[in-house]
């Protein structure tokens, strides 16, 4: 008897794993699959900025080769760098997102943790107004942000641009709140036996256990003004000085006959800050999935 | 309906029970939602109403000092002991009425009228030389003409044989008046509850300083913002920055909404309030053609914008949840790899990404040429994606699949890897199976900490404007819309309504109708989210 139930546990050991291996196989496939989707129009931007020829009205295949011209073109070509200052651009995206990464993460960290770890009056009732506020359209206060900081002397400006980024930036401390609510609250309260006050235990303790969450915040908000181009739209209208990337770029293909100059060299210069933002994301992607607080409190 | 009932019940049935209660779900909570705001509003009354009764009782039984601080708050602070802080509030108060003595009232009143003078005519004559050229001097008296043509006219009449010129002066900036009316409002009220609450605080300490009680030293109430309170010094800022760039904004932007502020009046900075002129055109706006097709163009692109914000939500968050679970299959090798690539994606800016794909998916772009060179497609042909409604429409829900899924397989990503791994334990221990598992285990947790995700996402795509804008720019355009094109969804809408067509009061409309929709619709879901409910469950 015992024999045989050994037996059929073999079997059905073995029919699990051939039916792992199956699954396996098919999941791999389809992720192998679903990779080639996913890199095919990266490909295809890159392809785009090395082809040897200006504008859209090319058919795309055969290439007619293959240069660096496009590139070259953004930095040297003294007649493009004139009218489309790219490396002025890039200062300025550089400038803006630096600025609104070191406010917002400030923000965003100390709003999160004060919703998730300490209980006050008005907690319950600030969370549900930041709720009802993310609701109205983010932009439709766009026109109102822009007459104020022009009552402020500022509009068109850069710094215009980081208030904009920056100062509604605590309202987005969902996930970092996500995060704080998983840290265990023994923590705290061992902290707060030993005689240590709420920011003792901010600064000393939960703090230096969120450095992934602080990681994330940074990246997300350095590259907002990488990545946007609504509001630096309406609030640098047309300062060709003050532009960002994003809206730099835009104005390389925003009209036909520009498309049909410079649709390659838009490629080109759309690939350049592409890398190293892909550069950055790539290398703190550990930050994402790294399991956080497993042993804060069993160890 | 118990639950035993509900078990007994064919799968059919079930469906219908689920779908019909979900609409009753709906309309409940709709009434809720209305009933909740009425009690809100009620408790809102009472709590001011208690605050006036503390404040009565504070000047019945306030000694000399209290009753001083009536007329110059903090003065029983420093009665009390507390100088330093007397000081500041007696600082606070004294701004406050600089404040509305300079500026407060005047803007108040400018708020009523938003300007009553839009702009008005200068007299320049001038006598030619003997070149023709004209050296324009200023009338002396410098007189103001309200219109045009008596500005002419008397100009003439006073400097008879001259050249003429008039020039327009602009006035009143409508905007500026709103602004400041709203700034001075919002002062007032914060200066109101701020008296009150230094009232209430007065007596308060009064009272311990007759009980004998400690009384805390400036010292001890500095050093309590690192404890007690340290919440206000965390939320200072921050709160700081939404009020005067995401609230101020917003109200202004309502009370737009009730006035004339576009382009059909005559000067654009000049406007002037209308009452609700502007939701009676876009509800029942059959008196005008443009007010209909107003209503019209709501409708239409509501619906749209509805089909999309469900279809991007739901399709991103579980394709995304399942290529995430699929990635973290036990025995899957090269989870970074496949990770890694997806991550590519949402790490190229989407204005590029989203760009690129409008580009390649054009007339004559890479597919087209591509489908050619593969014999797909015949030379003469041209690829009309973009072209037709439909196929745009589709073009971009699957596009947009191609940005979520990464995104949604990063979150869940890191919260799969978040679970407790003692969840797991118990469960392997008590013989579970790995589906038993999955649904059971992760699948709620992962749920209960997405849930609120969700709903930000549905919301974030009823206002998903980089897709629409980079993909299709609302294209293809009708004449059947009014400044939209058949993809446009509401919020696009509202940006060529302010950016191309300076329409800002309907644009406003527009503005307050997506966040009647999204408050009422994530209200409802809110509701019924754990994460909400019984938010220290899992930590």
């Amino acid at each position: 008897m015992k024999l045989v139930n050994k037996q059929f546990g073999m079997e059905k050991y073995a029919s699990i794993k051939r039916r792992r291996r199956i699954t396996n196989t098919l999941a791999y496939v389809f992720l192998t699959l679903l990779c080639i989707i996913w890199i095919i129009p990266i490909i295809g931007v890159f392809y785009t900025a090395l082809r040897n020829e200006r504008g859209i009205s090319n058919s795309f295949f055969p290439s007619k080769g293959f240069t660096f011209d496009n590139f070259a073109r953004l930095f040297t070509d003294k007649s493009f760098t004139k009218l489309y200052p790219y490396m002025r651009w890039l200062g300025n995206t550089l400038l803006v997102a630096v600025c609104v990464m070191l406010i917002s993460t400030l923000f965003v960290v100390s709003v999160a943790y004060t919703m998730s770890r300490l209980r006050f009056k008005s907690r319950k009732r600030l969370m549900s107004l930041n709720l009802i506020l993310g609701m109205f359209p983010g932009f439709m206060s766009m026109i109102a942000v822009y007459n104020i900081l022009s009552v402020l002397k500022l509009d068109g400006s850069l710094i215009a641009l980081i208030i904009v980024y920056s100062a509604g930036s605590g309202m987005g401390f969902y996930v970092a709140k996500g995060f704080f609510d998983t840290i265990s609250k023994s923590l705290d309260e061992a902290a707060k036996i030993d005689g240590a006050n709420n920011a003792k235990v901010f600064f000393k303790i939960i703090f230096p256990l969120s450095k992934p969450i602080v990681v994330y915040t940074m990246l997300t908000s350095f590259m907002g003004p990488w990545v946007d181009y609504i509001f630096s739209s309406v609030i640098i209208r047309d300062k060709t000085d003050n532009y960002t990337i994003a809206l730099g770029l835009y104005t390389l293909i925003s009209s036909a006959d520009r498309e049909a100059q410079y649709f390659t060299t838009f490629f080109a210069g759309a690939s350049l800050i592409s890398i190293p933002i892909m550069a950055l994301f790539l290398a703190t992607q550990k930050y994402y999935v790294g399991g956080v607080t497993g042993g804060a409190v069993k160890g | 309906m118990t639950y035993i009932e509900y078990v007994q019940l064919s799968p059919k049935e079930k469906i219908k029970y689920k779908f019909t209660s979900f609409f009753k779900n709906l309309g409940h909570g709709f009434i809720n939602f209305f009933v909740n705001l009425y009690f809100r509003l009620i408790r809102f009354f009472k709590g001011l109403g208690r605050s006036f009764k503390e404040v009565g009782y504070a000047f019945k039984h306030g000694n000399v000092f209290t009753k001083l601080s009536f007329l110059f708050l903090g003065v029983g602070h420093m009665a009390s002991g507390q100088i330093i802080k007397g000081i500041l509030i007696l600082l606070v108060e004294a701004l406050f009425i600089f404040y509305m003595i300079m500026t407060g009232g005047a803007a108040i009143y400018g708020f009523t009228t938003l300007g009553n003078l839009e702009s008005y005519f200068q007299c320049l004559h001038g006598v030619p030389d003997a070149s023709g050229n004209v050296n324009f001097v200023l009338d002396s008296n410098d007189y103001h003409f309200l219109d045009q043509s008596t500005a002419g006219e008397m100009c003439e009449l006073l400097h008879p044989g001259e050249s003429i010129q008039l020039t327009q002066i602009r006035c009143d900036n409508s905007f500026t008046f709103l602004l400041f009316g709203l700034l001075a409002i919002v002062i007032i009220v914060a200066f109101v509850l701020f008296y009150i609450s230094t009232i209430k605080n007065t007596i308060l300490l009064q009272e311990r300083k007759q009980a004998k009680l400690h009384v805390s030293t400036f010292f001890e109430d500095i050093k309590d913002y690192l404890d007690g309170k340290f919440h206000r010094v965390l939320l200072a800022l921050p709160i700081l920055g939404v009020c005067v760039f995401t609230i101020l904004p917003i109200i202004d932007m309502i009370l737009m909404a009730f006035t004339n502020y576009n382009r059909t009046t005559s000067y654009p900075r000049f406007f002037s309030w209308i009452g609700i002129d502007n939701f009676i055109t876009l509800f029942g706006g059959g008196m005008s053609k443009s007010g209909a097709k107003f209503g019209l163009t709501f409708v239409k692109i509501l619906g749209w914008t509805m089909i999309w914000a469900v279809l991007a939500t739901f399709l991103n968050y579980f394709l995304g949840m399942f290529v995430a679970m699929l990635i973290n299959k036990k025995g899957i090798k090269f989870k970074k790899v496949f990770r890694t690539v997806l991550v590519f994606s949402i790490a190229m800016p989407q204005f590029i990404s989203l760009l690129a794909f409008n580009k390649f998916f054009a007339k004559g772009g890479m597919i087209e040429s591509l489908l050619k060179l593969l014999g797909l497609m015949s030379q003469n042909d041209a690829l009309r994606i973009l072209d037709q409604a439909t196929s745009a429409r589709i073009f971009i829900i699957i596009v947009n699949i191609w940005v979520g899924i990464p995104y949604t397989m990063l979150a869940v990503t890191g919260i799969l890897m978040n679970v407790p791994e003692d969840l797991y334990e118990s469960a392997q221990i008590d013989g579970a199976s790995p589906f038993t598992v999955y649904t059971k285990i992760t699948l709620p947790y992962v749920i209960f900490i997405t849930g609120p995700k969700l709903i930000t996402d549905f919301v974030g795509n009823i206002n998903n404007f980089n897709v629409i804008y980079f993909l299709t720019g609302g294209n293809p355009a009708t004449n059947d819309y009014l400044n939209a094109g058949k993809t446009d969804l509401l919020v696009t809408w509202l940006y060529k309504l302010t950016v191309n067509q300076m329409n800002y009061s309907y644009a406003s409309v527009i503005g307050i109708m997506i966040f009647v929709i999204c408050a009422v619709l994530s209200l409802i879901a809110y509701r019924h989210t754990s994460a909400v409910k019984n938010e220290e469950d899992f930590a």
